[in-house]
């Protein structure tokens, strides 16, 4: 997995130090996705009870693309999205830190549905390659090509124009 | 510029962005310590909600003066009412302080989740409700707000899956809590501060009417999708007007176009479910669609390998236009040839392909929508789109494996 961030920190054995050190990154992605952070905390946790049920891994499993599969395909679950319709979190909608950091490149995501904020980070963020992205979401290569050419084409005027 | 150049320049402002994400404190086992009949919650979230499971409950209605007795004149009651819900070793009592409130009180609502088994305690598995614990309240019928419009209230649990242990010693109460949405959500509904504001406020308040109350308690024991428990129980309330009348004409109804609101299919066979689900059931002409289909396996294995006859994967898809003679094949071929592993709790999305439809009775319309689209697009009319999967868990096919055809019924407007 060509430069995700978790390949070059070093971690035990225990699911607590997985935790530790995968949680962040994981947080961090899903967040981009979903666009909510709560909802990313949520996500993320759930894939955490998920790699409960099966560890210990074994060892040639790679646990940082296993959280990164499940995290993600659970944030583009319509059926999960679709029970969270029905709730309305008293919370503030609070996307103040995207919006200080890149508000042109947080609104241009949101014009995008989630699988293909997904296909982009797992791609461009974390360096998959469409083929498995495409493993990942059982879907066809050209389907995530779509999606990518989709996406890319909607940031590509903002980096461009903007060129940071 | 490049795709190179412009995935480089796009990594690093996505990088910047994903640092920027505030991270709350890991949670750590045993994280949250409850006052009160909720002993201990741990962070142990996990997939309540795709527990299947059927339970039979039991609902008493008390009133005051009589079972299902509707309410009298607010002057001639001030008893506290109650119902209850029962499911084998467990409780679920609604109780309001009155049967009639006047119009705009504070309504007093507060259910109990009670364990009468014979263990010193039971542990369940469940979402948060809005409160932070297993209960949700809602009210059958929508609410007229002021500067709001209709609000509909339904009990919902955010995704997680926390435990508590249950002692019969010591029942879970909670009093109602307000969860939902309003019922014009789109451009022209309420500021999100109006609804907010709204929902901040504990106290249910509820014009002049009759209402149906109600409270939830969804969980599971044996852990996180392990038996589930969903139990419902529901108390009829008057809130009088000003002549001391309680109103018996229905509420008002929601707005609500129901072509806004999604719809889905959900079809299961053993272990294998699948689902097809689109996000609302209308669209206008040259929207792009979007149907998703779920696959999924909650057996008992870690994962089962299908064999198919389609080369595209364990489901294929189709459509047929109801007021029309459109429609297509689903794409399949007649060998045994494609193999797909399916996970154990992981349901597999996939959204509609196009691949290898094979498309009968269309016109220029449709095609127009068809070729060189990633999407979806369909001309003004009623369309059933579905989803099949049909595959064998032998790898010769020789055994046939579950059927599967869930279907949905779309409406593209002009």
């Amino acid at each position: 997995m060509e430069g995700a961030i978790v390949a070059t920190r070093p971690i035990g054995d225990s699911l607590e130090d997985a935790f530790r050190a995968h949680r962040p990154w994981l947080v961090q992605r899903l967040a981009l996705v979903v666009r909510d952070v709560d909802e990313a905390e949520d996500l993320a946790q759930v894939t955490f009870v998920r790699a409960a049920e099966r560890w210990p891994f074994p060892p040639e499993q790679d646990v940082a693309r296993w959280l990164a599969v499940v995290g993600l395909r659970l944030a583009i679950d319509e059926r999960r999205r679709r029970r969270r319709w029905g709730y309305l979190p008293i919370r503030d909608g609070d996307e103040t830190w995207a919006m200080k950091v890149d508000p042109d490149l947080w609104r241009a995501l949101g014009t995008l549905d989630r699988r293909t904020r997904a296909a982009l980070v797992l791609t461009v963020l974390d360096g998959y390659t469409q083929d498995e992205v495409a493993e990942a979401f059982g879907v066809p290569r050209g389907t995530v090509s779509s999606w990518l050419a989709r996406g890319r084409e909607r940031v590509r005027p903002l980096l461009e124009v903007r060129g940071r | 510029m490049t795709e190179q150049d412009l995935d480089l320049r796009l990594r690093a402002r996505l990088d910047r962005l994903a640092n920027a994400v505030p991270l709350a404190e890991a949670a750590q086992a045993s994280t949250q310590v409850r006052r009160g009949p909720v002993v201990w919650v741990r962070g142990l979230p996990g997939r309540l909600t795709l527990a299947i499971g059927l339970v039979a409950t039991v609902a008493v209605a008390v009133w005051a003066g009589g079972i299902g007795r509707p309410p009298g004149p607010a002057s001639t009651n001030d008893q506290g009412i109650e119902s209850v819900s029962i499911d084998g070793p467990f409780e679920l009592t609604i109780r309001s302080t009155k049967a009639v409130y006047e119009a705009d009180e504070p309504i007093e609502v507060l259910a109990a989740l009670a364990y009468r088994g014979a263990a010193p305690g039971v542990v369940i598995f469940h979402g948060l409700g809005v409160a932070g614990g297993p209960l949700a309240f809602g009210v059958v019928e929508p609410v007229e707000v002021p500067g709001i419009g209709l609000v509909e209230l339904v009990g919902g649990y955010r995704l997680s899956c926390v435990s508590s242990i249950l002692d019969p010693a010591a029942d879970m109460s909670e009093p109602f809590a307000k969860g939902g949405h309003p019922v014009d959500e789109g451009p022209g509904g309420p500021s999100f501060e109006e609804v907010q504001r709204y929902f901040s406020d504990r106290v249910l308040r509820l014009p002049p009417g009759t209402w149906h109350v109600y409270a939830v308690a969804d969980f599971s024991v044996g852990g996180c999708g392990g038996e589930r428990h969903s139990m419902q129980a529901e108390l009829t309330i008057g809130v009088a007007a000003a002549d001391g009348s309680i109103p018996t004409a229905p509420p008002p109804t929601p707005t609500a176009d129901p072509g806004d609101l999604p719809i889905g299919a959900d079809t299961q066979e053993g272990p294998i479910q699948l689902t097809l689900s689109s996000p609302h059931r209308d669209y206008r002409a040259g929207e792009a669609i979007d149907v998703i289909a779920g696959l999924g396996y909650w057996g008992d294995q870690p994962s089962v390998t299908t064999y198919g006859s389609s080369s595209l994967g364990p489901v294929a898809f189709w459509l047929r236009q109801l007021d029309g003679d459109v429609q297509t094949g689903s794409g399949g071929t007649a060998d045994c040839v494609s193999q797909s592993v399916l996970r154990a709790n992981e349901p597999v999305q996939l959204p509609f392909s196009k691949a290898a439809l094979s498309v009968t009775g269309a016109t220029g319309d449709f095609w127009q929508g068809w070729h060189g689209d990633p999407d979806l697009r369909l001309p003004t009319g009623t369309w059933e789109i579905g989803a099949t999967t049909e595959f064998s868990l032998a790898p010769d096919c020789s055994v046939p494996g579950p059927v599967l055809r869930p279907s949905i019924t779309i409406v593209v407007l002009p």
